[in-house]
């Protein structure tokens, strides 16, 4: 065990490290707080930031570090990819746009899809010029995944889908849909659905964004009415799409969280920061309080190595969900600490006297969802407990 | 002993909650909040017709303020009646101004803190200057509201521009606003602390996941169960607290600032809760739960955060 670096890995971080100062735009560590975004802010700004920052990551190469070489990426172990991050951080660099095909979209289109699929959506997704979204959650089935009722029926070629999505991050944004729908409805849950790589572009598809509680128009609803998608742009069987669908899921708790680690540790820095600046230091109590929000953030980077060394590009397991866990609790606690600390100013979100440019309400504000969002920390702990401790199903 | 409301004092309950059925739904409160002012003065109006800027002391006011949180009532009541007018009866006793504001014809609002609840639709503004309380016409202040996250209750930043006339000694006018201000707000938190705990188990009941209403799910049922404790210690300890403000009792001071710690607490708490039980609709802007969210942000953070009165309150017990 080492938990330094390599000299190959010490060549690689000084490397990140040049390369992110000398394309972060200048003055970038004095600017006021941007809204880091998990997502697409609806904010026209920071959008386009983020946009150009993909683009600027994929030019750079840094887009896709441990993707093969032949679909644009460049064959780096995830060490590297550890590394990458947490320069990243260190750095506060923003967040690309298209993480839903950087963490989600790709790794599966990697793992399940075909050739031609790989050859076809993985450059443009690293290069950002097409966004994906996640088309899994309906209406009536969030948690219960398994029950999804969008339909795709198929009709020679191609599939007819019928049916509707909400929630879905990106989708006013997005040229493709990762899409989870029933393609069997006489068998029993799970084993009815399939898994499709759908074009957005379409008169198909209709979608309304939803306001979310930042008042940011994150998510929307997706309305299926007699969408098509040729059967060539099925990813994996059918009937294999719940399968499927769980290696996109165990991505989105264990890959992503190795990234997410990026935003806990820049709020972290934040923190201490503003309880400088507000001269509260000296107060025991805060102390304490940012003291146990440094472990969290601390075991979370550890337990990313610990994920990633034994995992060597493979899919995570189940432990992934420990990572989401820690991460939604310290990253929402420090809102939750933010606005304590601030008081009767936390409440102010604009003008002069505003601090940091309402970046906390934000933070706070948009914590609550990352309880919610890629499964619920009930549903997570349901899957730790049945799953990794090997407790009786609760259901 | 009896810890119980009388029969008049349910009367009032019961009066304040038909009344805000009928004219603060939802989404007359959106509109009001979305408006320029989000400030509604005729359901102002409407409530002082019932009587609610008459009331005796803190318990009654207390009874109404529970009620006008869970319904997120967008209108001065609260700074009116349990902010001002409580320095004004300090200091100047009943004077004209108290009678009018009593009446509803005027809305004073007193500058207790740096941000100022509805300050912006008020008609006399109250200022403690050099030990001497005044008051001052709202053309002779200029006032700014601060853009600030809840809209069911916006706060400004008052500087006096023109003449003030003398009223009275401050310190008594401030103290009484002060804890009656504070009392009745926690017990604003503890209506909004409900109307959150309701909302998240009627959908705990009719959601299913699964097969199964997810409220059968413990982790779902243990959660509405620890609202419903965080809650009803705020309850208890906001009923002691104006009860002890309305007979002036010694520990009165103690008690506000527990009622007020674990109010403003337990209504941010039950709010987050309250979205978790939803899900995904619980965090979308047309949910209500961010609306009380948000108000209970602001509760929690006017007159003394739930830190600072914990503190108050291991310096008062002589920790
Ligand atoms: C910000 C955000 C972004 C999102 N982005 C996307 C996206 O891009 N694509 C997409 O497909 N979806 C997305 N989602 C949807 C998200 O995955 C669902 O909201 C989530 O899975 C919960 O489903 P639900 O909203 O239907 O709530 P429900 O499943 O109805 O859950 C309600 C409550 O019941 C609890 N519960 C349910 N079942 C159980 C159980 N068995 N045991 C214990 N408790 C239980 C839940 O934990 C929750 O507290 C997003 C959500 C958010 C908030």
């Amino acid at each position: 065990m080492d938990f330094r670096d390599s000299q190959d890995e010490a060549a690689f971080r000084a490397e990140v490290r040049a390369w992110l100062a000398e394309h972060l735009p200048a003055g970038w560590s004095e600017r006021p707080y941007a809204r880091p975004g998990g997502e697409a802010t609806g904010d026209g700004d920071a959008e386009q930031l983020r946009r150009w920052w993909q683009r600027e990551l994929y030019d750079g190469g840094w887009a896709g570090l441990t993707w093969p070489v032949e679909y644009g990426g460049r064959g780096a172990s995830l060490v590297h990819q550890v590394i990458f991050n947490q320069e990243a951080a260190r750095a506060q660099a923003p967040e690309p746009i298209n993480v839903i095909g950087l963490y989600m979209a790709g790794p599966t289109i990697l793992s399940v899809g075909t050739e031609t699929q790989k050859r076809r959506y993985l450059p443009p997704l690293l290069a950002g010029a097409e966004i994906w979204c996640q088309g899994f959650s309906e209406p009536g089935s969030g948690s219960d995944l398994g029950a999804a009722r969008t339909r795709a029926v198929r009709e020679g070629d191609v599939y007819v889908v019928n049916g509707q999505k909400v929630w879905t991050s990106y989708g006013h944004l997005a040229r493709f849909c990762i899409l989870l729908a029933r393609t069997d409805p006489d068998q029993p849950k799970h084993a009815g659905l399939s898994y499709f790589l759908l074009d957005m572009d379409q008169p198909g598809v209709t979608v309304r964004p939803l306001v979310q509680i930042t008042g940011d128009p994150e998510f929307n609803e997706v309305f299926f009415d007699d969408a098509r998608v040729p059967v060539s742009e099925r990813l994996g069987e059918e009937g294999d799409g719940w399968k499927v669908a769980m290696t996109t899921l165990l991505h989105e708790r264990g890959t992503m969280s190795v990234g997410l680690q990026v935003m806990s540790r820049i709020t972290l820095d934040r923190l201490i920061e503003l309880v400088r600046k507000l001269d509260r230091a000296d107060d025991p109590v805060v102390r304490e309080r940012i003291a146990g929000f440094a472990l969290d953030v601390e075991a979370l980077r550890i337990t990313n190595l610990r994920s990633v060394s034994g995992l060597r590009n493979g899919v995570p397991g189940p432990e992934g969900s420990m990572a989401k866990l820690l991460w939604e609790r310290v990253q929402q606690g420090m809102g939750e600490f933010a606005m304590e600390l601030l008081g009767a100013a936390g409440q102010v979100t604009g003008g002069p006297e505003v601090v940091d440019g309402g970046w906390w309400q934000y933070i706070y504000l948009r914590g609550r969802g990352h309880t919610i969002e890629a499964g619920t920390t009930e549903v997570l702990k349901n899957i730790i407990a049945e799953r990794v401790l090997g407790l009786p199903r609760s259901r | 002993m009896d810890v119980t409301y009388s029969e008049e004092q349910q009367a009032l309950r019961d009066a304040v909650r038909d009344l805000l059925a009928d004219h603060c739904t939802p989404a007359h409160v959106r509109a009001v909040a979305a408006g320029p002012t989000g400030a509604d003065l005729a359901l102002h109006r409407r409530l002082a017709d019932v009587g609610v800027l008459e009331l005796p002391g803190a318990v009654e006011l207390g009874i109404v303020a529970e009620q006008t949180g869970a319904a997120l009532l967008p209108a001065p009541t609260w700074s009116v009646a349990a902010v001002a007018l409580p320095a004004l009866a300090a200091c100047d006793g009943e004077g004209e101004l108290s009678a009018a504001a009593r009446r509803g014809d005027a809305v004073p609002v007193l500058v207790l803190d740096g941000l100022v609840p509805e300050a912006h639709v008020a008609t006399h503004l109250l200022v403690a200057d050099d030990g001497e309380l005044g008051v001052a016409e709202a053309g002779a202040c200029a006032v700014e509201v601060v853009p600030t996250m809840d809209a069911t209750r916006r706060l400004c930043r008052v500087r006096v521009t023109g003449a003030t006339t003398p009223l009275g000694p401050a310190r008594p006018a401030l103290d009484a606003a002060r804890l009656t201000g504070a009392v009745t707000l926690a017990a604003e938190l503890v209506g909004v602390a409900q109307a959150c705990l309701d909302r998240a188990v009627a959908h705990a009941r009719t959601r299913e996941q699964f097969g199964r209403p997810i409220g059968s799910y413990q982790a779902v049922s243990h959660r509405c169960a620890e609202m419903f404790v965080a809650l009803e210690s705020a309850r208890s300890l906001t009923l002691y607290a104006a009860w002890a403000v309305a007979e002036g009792a010694a520990d009165a001071t103690l008690a506000v600032s527990a009622a007020k710690a674990a109010a403003g607490a337990a209504a941010v708490a039950c709010a987050q809760s309250a979205i978790q039980v939803h899900g995904g609709i619980g965090f979308t802007w047309e949910s209500d739960l961010h609306l009380y969210l948000k108000r209970a942000q602001s509760g929690a953070a006017l007159l003394g955060t739930p830190a600072e009165h914990r503190r108050r309150v291991a310096d008062l017990l002589g920790v």
